[in-house]
């Protein structure tokens, strides 16, 4: 993914990881890895009561690390505001590849 | 005659569904939690099918839950201590997303659940009344407890670097509209957020409108 967030950029897309977490936890996880809050490729927001995950339709899907969590999910939303593409995982690690996702973005053509 | 037969009819009518109405009892919080533990089907594999719907009864008994307030807490503490094992890690869970403190004995005792889950939301929840300080049962649990994710939640619980809001949280979860659940559909308006950032930065959907595209990845913590 890191390779690939400067063709992001080029597109002049805005990338967000959603997390069903309060922000304590994303820190936890940002310091596991070794980054900085403010060094991420791009902003990891919590969900801490997991409305926008419900929202979306993937809260509570997944039984993992003993926790009831989101399906793994990508969606692309154009710049008028509209759901274009969406991928509901059914396994673990069921992602579009960042090239599929950069893929999906190309085909919502100019100005989008 | 028939004037007063329809009269009659009306009257009936409306009597009866005043009826319903009088005999319609307030819904209590052990009614909500029973409605969840009938729609919530634990799935073979660890993914729920994707036109499952007990994710929905999930999230909308914690906001029925939330939204009632402090008068939840008996029956979520009750079941927690009593209720199937499901049942103990969602009262686990609504719990920590309410943090009443006076859920605090009941979510201690919960720390020997035989459920993994159970142990590991109840440390979530009672780290949301400020981080938890070193105790001996904690050293053990994070030394010693079967389950590795319980361990490490005794880490996230011991290591919290920020002053909990309990009050923001369940008055987000409370304000929750379940009309929106699963809005999310190709090709109509995305459903608007707004969340923050580990750095305490907020972002909202509608700021993009007209200059960029969003691409959003749910993500589980580990990726």
């Amino acid at each position: 993914m890191r390779d690939k967030v400067a063709e992001f950029e080029k597109r002049i897309v805005q990338l967000f990881a959603i997390d069903p977490h309060e922000s304590h936890r994303v820190r936890h996880m940002l310091r596991d890895v070794g980054t900085k809050p403010d060094e991420v490729l791009y902003p990891v927001l919590a969900d801490p009561v997991n409305a926008v995950s419900a929202i979306y339709g993937v809260a509570f899907q997944m039984s993992i690390h003993t926790e009831w969590s989101n399906r793994p999910a990508t969606f692309v939303i154009d710049k008028d505001g509209v759901l274009r593409y969406e991928k509901r995982g059914t396994a673990f690690g069921d992602r579009p590849k960042p090239t599929d996702i950069l893929a999906e973005i190309d085909k919502l053509g100019k100005g989008k | 005659m028939p004037h007063l037969s329809r009269l009659l009819i009306l009257v009936s009518l409306f009597s009866g569904s005043a009826f319903v109405h009088a005999a319609d009892p307030p819904t209590e919080p052990a009614d909500i939690i029973r409605t969840f533990e009938k729609a919530w089907v634990v799935p073979k594999g660890y993914m729920r099918p994707l036109d499952d719907s007990g994710w929905k009864a999930r999230m909308t008994a914690f906001q029925k839950l939330a939204a009632m307030g402090e008068k939840a807490i008996p029956a979520l503490t009750d079941v927690l201590a009593n209720g199937e094992p499901e049942t103990r890690v969602f009262a686990a869970q609504a719990l920590g997303l309410m943090a009443d403190p006076t859920a605090k004995p009941a979510l201690e005792s919960a720390l020997k659940d035989k459920t993994a889950a159970v142990r590991l939301y109840a440390l979530d929840a009672l780290s949301m009344f400020g981080k938890l300080a070193p105790t001996g049962e904690l050293k053990a649990m994070k030394e010693k407890d079967a389950n590795r994710d319980v361990k490490s939640h005794v880490g996230f619980a011991q290591d919290r670097d920020d002053m909990p809001d309990p009050i923001a949280l369940r008055k987000t979860l409370a304000g929750f509209d379940c009309a929106k659940l699963g809005t999310a559909v190709l090709g109509k308006a995305a459903p608007e957020f707004e969340l923050t950032d580990a750095t305490g930065k907020t972002y909202k959907l509608a700021d993009f409108r007209g200059k960029k595209a969003v691409v959003l990845v749910f993500v589980y913590g580990d990726t």
